[in-house]
Formats: C-alpha cells, structure tokens, sequence
C-alpha cells in the first residue's frame, strides 16, 4: 500500500492518501522517473518527486520545501490536495528505508542460512557430480592411457627384477637382492595400478557387478598384499603395522572389485595415521561371515561427516587440513562396492577424546558374507 | 575294456614345447623372453600379419589386444578379429589380453574370448593363464563341451563322449555323423562336429605320432 503517487515498471498508481494529479495523469514528459535517492526535485510543473529504497514517488507539493518557483508557488495555490507536509515525507522515507534495509538484511540472512546449510552438509557434491558425470567420465578417458604406461612400467620393473635375481616370482627375498631404487619403482608402479582400478570404478562401476568376473578367493590374501605392497610407506612413517585375526572362508566375487575395499582402507589408515603410531588390522571369521576391521589414529570426523565421507570427493574436515591433495573418492567407491557387490556397508567409528595430539582412535569395519552361506 | 580310448597323456613340460602361443599386439609384450626362457613356443606380431594362418588354427592359443590390431580387417579392430576367428574355428582358444578390462563396451570381446588377462598383470600371473590353456588345448572336455553347447537337448555329454572317443579310435568321423542324424542335429551343427573331431583326431596323433598312413 503506497501513501504516495508511485511509479510501478511504466505504470503510475495513485496513492491512498494523495491520489495523482490531473496534470501528472497527463503528462507526457514524465521527468520525475529520473528521481534519485536523498533529493527531493521539482518538475517543470512545480511538483516534487523523489525516489526512497526502489520506488519513485512523484506529483507532490511538500509544504515546507524551501526555494519555491513560481510554478511550485502556483501548485501551492492550485493543487491543495496535493500538498503534505515535509515531516510526514521526511517519516515516510524513513520508514520506507527502514523497511527496506530490514527486508535485505533478513534476505542475506536467509540467504546464507541455506547456502551454508548446503555447503555444510556437501550435499550440493553430488548433486553437481549427478550433473556433470558425463563430464567426468569424460574427464577420466584419459585413465586408459595411465594404465596403459603404467603397465609398460610394470611389466619392463618385473623383467629387469627377473634378470637381476634369475627368480621369476617377486618375493622378499627377490626384492631384498634388488636396488633401492628398483623396489620403489615395483611397488610405486604397483600403487598407481591399484589407485587407478578405484579411479575407473569411479568412472564406470559397471564391470563390478559383472557376475562372470565372480572367483573364489581368501579376503586375508587380498589384505596381505595391500600390506605388502604399502610396506615402503609405512616403513618410511615408522608406523606399526599389525594383521591378525584367521580366515579360512572363501569369497565368490568379483576380485578386483572387492580388493578396492581393503586398499582403500588400508591405504587411509597409513596415509592419516601419525608417525610412529599403530595401525591394527583384523580379518576374522565369524559365523558364516568374515569381519574386516582397519584400526588406527586419524583426524577428527564429526559426527554430521560420518555418513558424508562416503560421498564423492567429500572428505572431513580435519582429514583436508592433515592431507590436502586427497580427492576423497576412496571411501565412496570402497562403499559403493560394499553395497552393490556385497550387500554390506563399510561402517566408521571414533572414540570421542583424543588419542594423541590432533589424533582420535578410528576404526573402518565392514561384514562381508562368504561363500559358504 | 580293450577297446575304450584313452586320451594320450604327455608330461606338463612337453605340451609346452609343442603349445604354438602367438602375441597380437602393437606394442611390445615385454615377457616374450621370459617365456622363451622357460621353453615356450611364441610368436609375436604387432598387427595380425597373416590371417589365413590364424584360421587354419597354426597356433594353439592366441593373445589378442583389442586395441590397434586389425584395422585391415575390420573397423572393430581386436573385437572384429575376434568375432572372425570364432566364426571360422570355434574351438581356437582366444585369450584377450588388454588394458581395457573394464568399460561396458568391451563386454561382447571379454564374453567372447576363452579368458582375459589384464596387461598389467606379472609374468606370473600371465604364465599361470598360459598353462591352464595349454591344459585346456590338450584335453577333450573343451572340445566335447564346444560340440555338445550345439545340441545340449539331442543327447547326453555322456554319449557324445563316447562316440567321440571310438571316432577318435578309428580316425573317421563315420559313427559321429550317424549318432548326430539320429538324434535330428542340424547339418551345420554335425558339419562343425566333424570339424572339431578332425581336429581333435590331429592333437591326438601329433601327441602319440600314431597317424595311420
């Protein structure tokens, strides 16, 4: 409701107090849509018009206005019921500032409410991945090439082993005859091979569920080579790395894909456990189940992130400051491989009081069902 | 008793020695040597130099890349040389060997292979692949369960397997052919068994070297 004769768009409205003028309704000229905000101007005909927050009042006669010309002089005269007194438009600016500032403020307030309501819980993540996957995977074409080197890397580290020792299978002992140099390129070759398995299931998880790859295999051997193969990093932490627990029942399925399970986790203990500190891994046998559990000190994951860090390329506070080139979706295709090839779900939990330093006891577990049942 | 055939039996190192393997492959397979080293018989070609070999069934066991063979031959590269190969020799042990495991569209070539090996994998591992098709290449299972896969309803494993093995005995296909009109199989179908014997009959003597003159 508008006190004031207002311009609305093209439009002039009358107001409730003071309704236009029969000079403004015909006016062609219209010089007071160039009202600006804190003056107070008077057209050729002598009416003021003015403009306060985003609306442009005009075809008034304010009483009190001082250096009147002889046009205002005559409105004065002519046009009474246009007349209204300074203190009421100086009341009425005010308030219409004041509405207005109110207004603002409580639309920034809205504003960032849900801004950071979306950006705290990363939600918007994977509503922007959902949007942009094509891109991604088009992005990620270029993994076929990766392996494609890395493999040429592989293969000629593995025959240049086998001409330094004569042995055709790389064992310790093989590994003990060779090069500093030779060892870090085997299992740096090795890492990148396995990182990029993760990186294509992120890419194009189809080929997990393919039945036709499904074999019988023991979990525990899969964690023995993670272990083995991230002994040069964890040796360089001074990490105690321990696997205990037995396992003697069998998988059947898709190897590959449910390797990713153990690196991951694996692979995240060892990179956010401080140095010197221990990472306790257990495979057992339970029932007709086998328990996978990965023990060891890690940065802070509030309780709102529990669930997050599984989502794609969401990593935890704490966790970004410790390591910040990580990309985050390990643990996203670690789950997802536990629910849709497995059934189960890798579950998190961490003691509430810190453990040492900045580091809380964390423990990643996951129930995989075997071939038994 | 007297007159049931037994599959000739070879000591593992000798069914080395005769497996021929052939690498199709533009790149370099790094463990060709290696292989050498431990008395196997391979070829290497970087593009698939020689088709009529390949469908005369010269080498026992193929490791095919799908990727930058073949062009020649078809647009589909690896997977056309493939699907060609099946077509004229159903019974060729194809090994598709690629980095490209993976993606949904490389599906039809993984299916249509025997097996698949990673190109990342160890020697080890590509040995282990090997031998279990030169096992594979010399037993008669593989070859019975490719002729009973086309007439599984007609008549049992069980009776396939013996007329096989008394055609065998007798080097000609006679005895196969009337058992498969019998039963109502189609004439490709009994044309592609009688492939697959003659084939057969040739491991065998080339095992025992007791080809009748």
């Amino acid at each position: 409701m508008n006190l004031f004769p207002i311009w609305v768009g093209a439009d002039k409205l009358d107001g409730t107090l003071i309704p236009q003028s029969d000079r403004c309704l015909t006016c062609k000229t219209n010089e007071c849509r160039g009202g600006v905000s804190g003056t107070i101007r008077e057209c050729s005909y002598g009416f003021d018009y003015f403009k306060v927050s985003d609306k442009i009042v005009f075809g008034l006669v304010v009483g009190s206005r001082g250096n009147r010309t002889s046009q205002k002089s005559k409105r004065l005269n002519d046009s009474l019921e246009q007349i209204v007194s300074r203190e009421i438009v100086d009341r009425f600016i005010s308030s219409e500032k004041s509405i207005q500032d109110q207004f603002r403020l409580e639309t920034e307030t809205a504003k960032e409410q849900v801004l950071s309501e979306y950006t705290k819980n990363e939600v918007y993540k994977k509503d922007f991945i959902e949007r942009i996957k094509k891109d991604i995977a088009k992005g990620f074409s270029f993994f076929h090439d990766y392996r494609q080197i890395n493999g040429t890397i592989f293969r000629n580290i593995n025959v240049v082993l086998f001409e330094r020792t004569g042995q055709k299978e790389v064992t310790e002992d093989v590994l003990k005859k060779c090069s500093k140099s030779e060892v870090a390129i085997y299992f740096a070759s090795m890492m990148l091979q396995e990182k990029l398995i993760t990186a294509q299931a992120l890419q194009d998880p189809s080929w997990l569920y393919r039945s036709e790859n499904d074999s019988k295999f023991r979990f525990h051997s899969c964690v023995l080579k993670y272990v083995r193969m991230y002994a040069p990093v964890y040796e360089a932490k001074k990490l105690d790395v321990s696997v205990v627990g037995h396992n003697e029942l069998d998988i059947v399925k898709n190897p590959k894909a449910v390797s990713i399970i153990p690196h991951t986790l694996i692979d995240n203990a060892i990179k956010y456990a401080p140095e010197g500190s221990k990472v306790a891994i257990r495979v057992q046998d339970e029932g007709d189940t086998i328990i996978f559990q990965v023990r060891s000190l890690g940065p802070k994951i509030k309780n709102e992130e529990r669930s997050e860090i599984f989502l794609p390329f969401v990593r935890g506070e704490a966790a970004r400051k410790v390591e910040e080139d990580g990309a985050g979706f390990g643990l996203f295709v670690a789950q997802t491989v536990a629910k849709e090839h497995l059934g189960t779900e890798i579950l998190v939990s961490q003691k509430d009081q810190v453990t040492s330093g900045n580091s809380y006891e964390t423990e990643f577990s996951v129930r995989i069902q075997s071939a038994k049942f | 008793m007297f007159n049931r055939f037994i599959w000739p039996t070879l000591e593992f190192s000798e069914l080395v020695k005769r497996t021929r393997i052939l690498i199709i492959d533009n790149l370099d397979f790094e463990y060709e040597k290696l292989f050498v080293d431990d008395n196997y018989s391979i070829t290497k070609w970087d593009d698939v130099k020689d088709l009529p070999k390949l469908e005369q069934g010269l080498f026992d066991i193929i490791l095919l890349d799908i990727q930058g063979i073949g062009r020649k031959i078809s647009d589909e590269q690896g997977f056309g040389v493939l699907k060609h190969l099946k077509k004229v020799n159903p019974t060729q042990i194809v090994i598709a060997y690629s980095d490209a495991d993976y993606s949904l569209k490389y599906d039809e070539f993984f299916k249509l292979a025997d097996d698949s090996i990673d190109k990342s994998k160890d020697y080890l591992a590509f040995k282990q692949k090997i031998d279990k098709f030169i096992r594979v290449r010399f037993s008669l299972d593989y070859y019975l369960d490719a002729v009973h896969a086309r007439f599984p309803g007609e008549i049992k494993k069980d009776k396939l397997k013996k007329v096989f093995e008394q055609s065998i005995k007798k080097q000609n296909g006679e005895s196969l052919r009337q058992t498969l009109e019998k039963v109502g199989a189609a004439k490709d179908d009994i044309s592609f068994a009688l492939n697959v014997l003659s084939f057969v009959i040739t491991t065998v003597t080339s095992i025992t070297g007791t080809m009748k003159p």
